[in-house]
């Protein structure tokens, strides 16, 4: 008897198959995102086993006894100690010595020994003879290291016996412009003590430190610390882009991310699905009169009727299978610059419930519970279920009354359409489905282009020099010179620390800016005022000819904003010169930085870093990747999700017009005036359906990244052109139109004697 | 006219093939008025399509005002369905999202007439031509395929057992309606049934049994209101 009902449902093959595809791509997309959010969570709780700092600083630098002769930081151990009786923390100094090879790849060595930011070893154990040493994960991944192999350092070959993470260097290095890491020329190493002491590089270092007493209040803290004079900078944790922690606290971006791009994906599978369900029973109806009739109890035929479950059961557990594959490759372009532990995934309770049991269970039901309505009815009222006594909704009867003079075929168009409202709402669903996914990802991928170009524009360096020490301005550096201090804000009742404030002579040509609205040059040189950039001011909420108050070293000055430049990231400020010194921020012109047209060499002796065009066009292109192919993958999964969405919409669409279709036939209509009568009208719903997508997408990725941008130090630029939006609605159409013609193909093949089935 | 000459219809059955129809020769001249009798399986409703168009033949020829539709294309078969003929069946088959006007439309829309209303009143039904199939009796919704065939203008009406859900009142008026379109409009009947009474009202008999024809007659039709079944 089942084996009976089982055939007579997957008589239906392409609605179970398009079910089994729908469940597939929406359980390995739910599967693959949530299991990222859980495993990130799960990082989470390793915080405390590595010990992650609570905050990092450096100790001033205008203090000479604090860095060495060539300027950089020392250990200062009196000063730190009566920071850390004074605060209530303990610290640990996190030296480190740099070495550049001769190939331009860069060495960051650290002793092994650290009490506070613990190494974590994905492979190996701490280096603890004299020839061996720990390497940072990703470059032996590019390099192909493993444990055992050698690594040259100063000419000196050592013997790899760790492969590490170090939880304050997911970004193991950085500039001072935001995130700069390459892993394929990059590396961080751990060495003993003695062979740190040996090896030869530039010494430098910070303070990373942990309060005692984890209820303080590590934000008021941290407000008092940073204005205390001997301490020259503090990045709490939540702000510092290299601490792991940093990368968990934006759970929540991936929270919003996967709420408002899924959220509305996974209802319309679920919808369809219900829906498909829901159609596909109704046609069962007179399988079950028979069935009834030669003496099936009900509960046989109910029972039978779970079969919906199977086919989401079987869907959703290769969705789960497939899903764990996929979230290895996805979670490396994820974190393909940062330094995070490698996401092990597992196929966990969670899963089994929520991704397999769960809509199992629920389709199952409603299958069931479909099968039992229909039950309802005797056995002669099922097999007499005759299509011309279906009511007919008031929808079309709405319509049938309204429209009097139109063509005869626009009324069966109108009529079958409205009639069918699960149908209608299932087209424009699809429609809708399509048109969002697809917009959606066309807004990311081009916003990676954006940034790229905004990161640019206006830098007409070649390479962007920082200098330690602070010098006075003199001719032969030139107009390209600049002084950048570390100042805080108080606007709109707000205090806002760790600003680079960049006093810039008025004649340089090398950085030029743009007004944020009017794209027109900003003329620096004479603007009495700041000038800040657009993130700041949607994340602050500042506006040109709002005061604030710059404090720098105890000292306040009033400033008003006199322009909001192009650029989209990091709280960077500028003023010029003149202005600087009407301010009295300085007496004279200093430098202890330039821009330059040319490649500088790495200098050990002068600077702190060289950031060059090509770093940064690196670092954006890094971004673009990482977002691009998420836009790719949303792509292909809109396109496959749209498809198989509107083949199940037009397999009912089909299966319910066959009757009437019939009857046109025989009555002498065409084939093509046939398929206009039945199919015409829905590419009015598909469009209607991508109209109500645009809004959607623009609106949801506003939405979204306007949030994103509150917690992160960039403005992520949405702009929607119309070249997207022509695309999705060409690619909308065409995916309807491909479909329209297997379909119309079907039916036309189909017997004209079908009004007897 | 139309003409059938050693007309056989076959179908797979199984392996092998059974023949519906089996060397079928019929005249049907213009405005005949022509019934069909056989018991189920004889072949009747197979002859019905064959001439319509609606099923291909498998030998033999079929002319229809000397052209052998046989030879039709699609588009021809089409044309042919759309400006010759009109159907009936037992089971209406009306669009079931479309009121009785909207119904009655289907057939004007391929005329180009205008007398939709008409149409509608001269089967009785000016009352309901709002309502839709579900809203109406049998009788009723088998007039609005009656007017819906009408509203074509066809030379001939194929009607498929169209009493064959009716009880016997409602089933002579719609017997009286067909016997008038013959009469007043000249349209040729050709009327499958396996009631032997209806036979009585033809002008032209034929009873089927396996495929063939096993006796042809003509006579003069009797009035509807003497017959019983």
């Amino acid at each position: 008897m089942r084996k009976h009902i089982l055939k007579s449902i997957t008589k239906n093959k392409i609605q179970s198959l398009g079910i089994l595809a729908i469940v597939i791509l929406a359980v390995i997309l739910g599967a693959v995102f949530t299991n990222r959010i859980i495993n990130s969570t799960n990082l989470e709780l390793k915080l405390e086993e590595y010990n992650i700092e609570d905050f990092m600083f450096y100790i001033n630098v205008d203090d000479k006894k604090t860095s060495n002769d060539n300027g950089y930081l020392i250990q200062q151990n009196d000063i730190v100690e009566q920071l850390e009786h004074e605060y209530g923390f303990y610290s640990e100094f996190h030296k480190y010595k740099v070495i550049r090879n001769k190939d331009n790849s860069i060495y960051r060595v650290y002793p092994s020994n650290r009490v506070i930011d613990i190494p974590y070893y994905f492979d190996g154990k701490e280096p603890v003879n004299e020839n061996e040493i720990a390497i940072d994960y990703k470059y032996s991944q590019k390099h192909n290291l493993t444990i055992g192999d050698n690594l040259t350092i100063s000419g000196k070959n050592y013997i790899i016996c760790g492969l590490i993470l170090l939880p304050d260097m997911i970004y193991p290095i950085v500039d001072d412009q935001g995130a700069l890491y390459d892993s394929e020329t990059q590396c961080l190493i751990l060495v003993t003590d003695a062979i740190f002491d040996e090896l030869d590089g530039n010494m430098s270092g910070h303070y990373s430190a942990k309060f005692n007493n984890k209820n303080v209040d590590i934000t008021s803290i941290i407000v008092m610390i940073q204005k205390n004079d001997k301490v020259s900078y503090i990045v709490s944790k939540e702000d510092n882009q290299q601490i792991l922690g940093y990368v968990l606290s934006k759970n929540g971006l991936y929270r919003i991310i996967l709420i408002s791009s899924l959220s509305m994906m996974v209802i319309i599978t679920i919808i369809i699905m219900f829906m498909s369900i829901d159609r596909d029973m109704d046609s069962q109806l007179k399988n079950m009169g028979i069935l009834r009739a030669i003496g099936y109890r009900r509960n046989e035929i109910i029972i039978a009727y779970s079969f919906y479950g199977i086919i989401i059961f079987v869907g959703s557990i290769i969705g789960v299978v497939l899903g764990k594959y996929l979230i290895i490759p996805f979670s490396a372009v994820l974190d393909a610059d940062v330094h995070v532990p490698k996401i092990m995934y597992q196929i966990t309770f969670f899963d089994i419930y929520v991704f397999i049991l769960l809509p199992t269970v629920i389709m199952g039901f409603f299958a069931m519970y479909k099968a039992m309505q229909n039950l309802r009815k005797t056995p002669l009222e099922m097999l007499n279920d005759r299509r011309d006594s279906y009511k007919v909704s008031k929808l079309a009867d709405y319509f049938n009354k309204k429209k009097k003079d139109e063509s005869f075929v626009r009324e069966v168009q109108v009529s079958t359409v409205f009639n069918n409202k699960v149908l209608l709402i299932l087209v424009i669903l699809a429609g809708f489905a399509i048109s969002a996914m697809m917009l959606f990802s066309l807004i990311v991928y081009n916003m990676t282009g954006n940034m790229v170009n905004n990161a640019l524009t206006g830098i007409e360096y070649e390479s962007d020099i920082r200098l330690l020490e602070n010098e006075k301005y003199t001719e032969s550096y030139g107009k390209q010179s600049y002084y950048n201090i570390d100042v805080g804000f108080v606007c709109k009742n707000e205090e806002i620390d760790n600003i680079s404030l960049i006093i810039i002579n008025p004649l340089n040509e090398l950085l030029v800016m743009y007004d944020y609205k009017t794209n027109n040059k900003i003329d620096y040189g004479n603007l009495d005022g700041l000038i800040i950039n657009q993130w700041m001011s949607n994340k602050y909420g500042l506006e040109v000819n709002d005061i604030i108050t710059i404090k720098v070293n105890g000292l306040e000055y009033i400033s008003k904003i006199a322009a909001i430049n192009h650029f989209m990231q990091n709280p960077i400020v500028y003023l010029n010169t003149e202005y600087a010194k009407e301010l009295k921020l300085i007496d004279e012109e200093y430098r202890n930085g330039f821009y330059s047209l040319e490649h500088e060499e790495f200098n050990e002796n002068s600077y702190i870093n060289i950031t060059t065009t090509n770093d940064i066009k690196n670092i954006m292109e890094n971004s673009q990747l990482m977002l691009n192919v998420a836009s790719i993958v949303l792509i292909s999964f809109a396109f496959f999700m749209g498809t198989i969405f509107l083949i199940i919409a037009f397999n009912i669409a089909v299966e319910n017009s066959k009757y009437s279709v019939s009857i046109l036939k025989i009555n002498g209509y065409t084939k093509k005036e046939v398929n206009n009568a039945f199919f015409g009208f829905y590419k009015y719903l598909v469009f209607f359906g991508y109209l109500l997508g645009i809004p959607y997408s623009v609106g949801l990725s506003k939405i979204m990244f306007g949030a994103i941008s509150k917690i992160t130090n960039m403005i992520w630029p949405i702009k929607v052109n119309w070249i997207s939006i022509l695309s999705t609605l060409v690619i909308t159409l065409t995916i309807f139109k491909l479909i329209m013609l297997l379909y119309k193909h079907k039916l036309n093949k189909s017997r004209l004697l079908l009004i007897n089935d | 006219m139309i003409i059938l000459e050693n007309v056989v219809k076959s179908f797979p059955n199984g392996d092998s093939m059974i023949k519906a129809l089996d060397g079928v020769n019929l005249k049907i001249n213009n405005n005949d008025f022509l019934v069909i009798l056989g018991p189920s399986g004889s072949g009747k409703s197979t002859l019905l399509n064959v001439i319509s168009g609606l099923e291909e033949i498998t030998t033999g020829t079929i002319t229809y005002d000397r052209e052998d539709i046989g030879k039709y294309n699609v588009k021809k078969l089409e044309e042919f369905r759309r400006s010759k003929i009109g159907f009936i069946f037992q089971a209406y088959f009306l669009l079931p999202t479309l009121t009785v006007e909207g119904n009655v439309r289907m057939g004007a829309a391929l005329s180009g007439s205008k007398e939709v209303k008409n149409i509608i009143e001269r089967v009785g039904l000016a009352e309901k031509s709002k309502k839709y199939p579900y809203q109406l009796s049998g009788g009723e919704q088998q007039r609005v395929a009656i007017a819906r065939a009408i509203a074509k203008n066809p030379e001939v009406l194929f009607c498929d057992e169209p009493t064959g859900a009716l009880d016997e009142e409602t089933g002579k008026q719609i017997l009286r309606l067909l016997v008038e379109l013959n009469q007043s409009q000249n349209i040729t009947i050709i009327m499958v049934t396996h009631n032997p009474a209806i036979g009585d009202i033809s002008k032209h008999l034929i009873s089927m049994r396996n495929g063939k024809i096993i006796n042809e007659s003509y006579g003069e039709p009797k009035n509807i209101d003497s017959i019983r079944w």
